[in-house]
C-alpha cells in the first residue's frame, strides 16, 4: 500500500504545501489542490501502488516517490533509515584544540568554560603549556591523524589555539605554529593543515598580528555586537567592560590589512538589534564569522524564549549577510547540508569523534567544555600507546548524533541538526547526561529548516514568474 | 442552404485562402508553444515541484566558495570543522544510492 513515510513532514505555505522527508532532504512543493487529491487517493482503496495514481496527480506521485516522501512498502522507511545510519562516520581525529593557557584575562559573564564562575575558575591550571609539552602535543596529534586512516590528499586537519585566552602564552603559540609549518613538508598527513585562533583580542599588538599572519594562523576575535550594551557581558577580571579595547584591536587589524573573523556570542542584548552586527561587519570589512547561542550552565538554565529569539536572529542576520557575500558559520553549515541533501550527523567535532583537546599539562580530552573538571580527559600526550579512535570514551562521543536518539526520529530537522552540544544537554536538567537532548538546539534546527524550505519556495516562485 | 452557408459561399476566394493560411499559422504556433511548455493548458498545467540546482544555489546569496579568512573555530561553544565548510558546491542532482 502506498503511504506517507514516517519521516515525512508537511509545511503549509499558504496556497501551496511543501512535503519533506527528513532524511532524503528534498522538499517537494504541491498546490493545495494536488495535496488534497493526494490525501483523498491515499484514503481510497486504490492505492496499492504508484501505478494506480489518478492521472491528475501522477507527476506529483512520481516526484514524491522519488524523494521517499511516499512509500510503497512497509519496510521502505526502515531500509532508508538503516542506510543513512550506515553512513555515520567512524571516529577519525582531524581537529586539535591546543590549550596554550587555561588562564584568561577576561571574566565574560556567559563563559561556557567557567571563567566567570569562581569555583570553576580556581580549578583551571595555573601553569601554561611548556615547549616540551607542545612538542609532545604536536607529535601526538600527528600520530592520531595517522591512526585515523584519513586520506592525506583530501583531508584538512585543523589546529585551533584556544584557552582560556591562548595569547596568555604567546611564545608557545608562536613556537607551535612555527613547528607545524616546518613539519608540513615532512609529514604528509598535515600537508593541508589549517591553523586558527579564537581570542578576545586584547593581547594582540601590531607585531603579533603581523607574525600570526605570516605563520598562517587565522584570527577570530570575540565580540558580541557594535555597542557597549551588546558587549556588556565581556568584562575583565575587575568587572570593567572591554568593548573599546576590542574595537581598537579591530581598527589595528584593519589598518594593517589583516582580515579577521568574528566570534559573536548572542547575548540577550545582542539579539535585540539585527542592524548592529551589519554595521560592525561593514565598518571593519569582516568577511566571515560565527554566531554562538549562549549555553546554560549547571547553575543557570536559559529560558526557551531566549532560544527562540536567538534562532530567529540567526535567520534574520543570515538574510542580510548573504546579500553582502558574508559567510556565517552557524547557518552555512546547515545550508550546505540542506542544499546537498546530505545528512549532517554532528554539529561538533567532538561528537563526530573528530577532535582532541590538549590541556597545558599534556592531558588529552574530548571536549574543551570540560576543561574545568577534566571530565573525559582520558589520555595524555606522554602516552605513546594512546589511540583516540580506539578509546571507548571517544567511540561513545562519536555516536552522539541525533540519528541515534529515539526522541529525534519524529523531528523534521533530523537531517540538518547535528545535535548541538552534549555539555549543554548535560546542564539542562539534573539527571541529564551527554546522551540527553540539547533542547536549545532543537529550536534553532527546526526554525532554520522551515526558513530554508520557505525561502526555496520563494525562489521557485520567482523563477516561475520569469519563465 | 442556411443563411450562414449562403453568406460563406459569397466570400471571395482570396479571403478564404487568407483565413486558411492564418489558421495554419495559429495551429503551428500552438503546437510550438505547447512543446515549449509555455502554454499551461496544453501541457497539463505541470507544476514545478522541486527546485533545480541553480535555485538551490540562490539560497547562498552572494557567499562565495572557500572563504579563507574565516577561522575554522569562530565559535566559543562548538564547531564542526570536520563537517562544515563554506563551499557552495552545487548539489549533486544525480541518482542517490537509496
Amino acid at each position: 500500500m502506498v503511504s506517507i513515510s514516517r519521516f515525512s513532514h508537511t509545511f503549509d505555505l499558504g496556497n501551496d504545501v511543501a512535503l519533506y522527508h527528513s532524511l532524503r532532504m528534498k522538499p517537494v512543493y504541491l498546490s493545495k489542490e494536488s495535496f488534497q487529491s493526494l490525501q483523498a487517493w491515499l484514503a481510497s482503496s486504490f492505492c496499492s501502488s504508484f501505478d494506480e495514481a489518478p492521472d491528475s496527480i501522477r507527476n506529483e506521485i512520481e516526484e514524491l516517490g522519488k524523494y521517499k516522501i511516499l512509500t510503497q512498502s512497509k519496510d521502505e522507511d526502515d531500509r532508508a533509515f538503516h542506510y543513512v545510519k550506515s553512513k555515520i562516520p567512524q571516529p577519525a581525529i582531524n581537529v586539535c584544540y591546543m590549550i596554550t593557557s587555561e588562564q584568561c584575562n577576561l571574566n565574560c559573564k556567559y563563559c561556557f568554560l567557567g571563567n566567570n564562575d569562581h569555583d570553576k575558575r580556581k580549578k583551571f591550571l595555573l601553569e601554561n603549556m611548556t615547549v616540551e609539552t607542545a612538542d609532545k602535543a604536536i607529535d601526538f596529534f600527528i600520530r592520531q591523524i595517522k591512526e585515523s586512516g584519513l586520506d592525506y590528499e583530501e583531508n584538512k586537519p585543523v589546529l585551533i589555539f584556544y584557552g582560556g585566552e591562548p595569547l596568555m602564552n604567546y611564545p608557545v603559540l608562536e613556537y607551535v605554529a612555527n613547528k607545524i609549518i616546518s613539519l608540513k613538508s615532512k609529514e604528509r598527513c598535515i600537508a593541508n593543515i589549517e591553523m586558527s585562533m579564537v581570542t578576545n583580542g586584547l593581547l594582540l599588538n601590531e607585531e603579533r598580528i603581523k607574525r600570526l599572519h605570516e605563520l598562517g594562523v587565522t584570527i577570530a576575535i570575540s565580540i558580541d555586537g557594535f555597542t557597549e550594551e551588546a558587549n556588556s557581558m565581556r568584562v575583565d577580571i575587575n568587572g570593567k567592560p572591554v568593548f573599546t579595547h576590542i574595537l581598537n584591536t579591530l581598527d589595528l587589524c584593519k589598518r594593517l590589512g589583516i582580515d579577521v573573523s568574528l566570534s559573536v556570542t548572542l547575548s540577550e542584548e545582542t539579539i535585540k538589534n539585527t542592524s548592529d552586527i551589519i554595521n560592525l561587519v561593514d565598518t571593519y570589512g569582516i568577511k566571515g564569522f560565527g554566531f554562538n547561542i549562549m549555553m546554560s550552565s549547571d547553575t543557570f538554565v536559559l529560558p526557551q524564549s531566549y532560544n527562540e529569539a536567538a534562532a530567529q536572529f540567526l535567520i534574520d542576520e543570515f538574510v542580510e549577510l548573504r546579500k553582502r557575500g558574508i559567510y556565517e558559520d552557524r547557518m552555512m553549515r546547515k545550508l550546505k547540508s540542506f542544499t546537498k541533501a546530505q545528512v549532517y550527523f554532528s554539529d561538533c567535532a567532538a561528537t563526530a569523534g573528530g577532535q582532541i583537546v590538549v590541556a597545558p599539562n599534556g592531558q588529552v580530552g574530548i571536549c574543551h567544555g570540560c576543561l574545568h573538571d577534566k571530565k573525559y580527559f582520558v589520555g595524555s600526550v606522554f602516552d605513546d600507546d594512546f589511540v583516540a579512535v580506539k578509546d571507548p570514551n571517544y567511540i561513545e562521543w562519536s555516536q552522539l548524533t541525533p540519528l541515534n536518539h529515539d526522541e529525534c526520529m519524529e523531528c523534521s530537522a533530523l537531517g540538518i541538526c547535528g545535535g548541538g552540544c552534549p555539555i549543554n544537554a548535560m546542564n539542562l536538567k539534573h539527571d541529564n547526561t551527554i546522551h540527553s537532548i540539547d533542547e536549545r538546539f532543537c529550536v534553532h534546527a527546526k526554525k532554520t529548516l522551515e526558513f530554508f524550505i520557505e525561502d526555496l519556495y520563494r525562489i521557485i516562485l520567482k523563477s516561475r514568474e520569469t519563465t | 442552404m442556411t443563411r450562414c452557408s449562403a453568406i460563406l459561399t459569397r466570400l471571395p476566394d482570396r479571403l478564404w485562402l487568407n483565413a486558411l493560411a492564418n489558421a495554419q499559422v495559429v495551429c503551428a504556433a500552438v503546437v510550438v508553444l505547447a512543446l515549449a511548455g509555455l502554454f499551461p493548458i496544453l501541457n497539463g498545467g505541470k507544476y514545478k515541484m522541486s527546485a533545480n540546482a541553480s535555485e538551490y544555489m540562490e539560497l547562498f546569496g552572494s557567499v562565495q566558495d572557500g572563504v579563507t579568512t574565516t577561522a575554522r573555530c569562530a565559535c566559543v561553544a562548538c564547531n564542526a570543522c570536520t563537517c562544515a565548510c563554506s563551499c557552495r558546491a552545487i548539489p549533486d542532482m544525480g541518482d542517490v544510492e537509496w
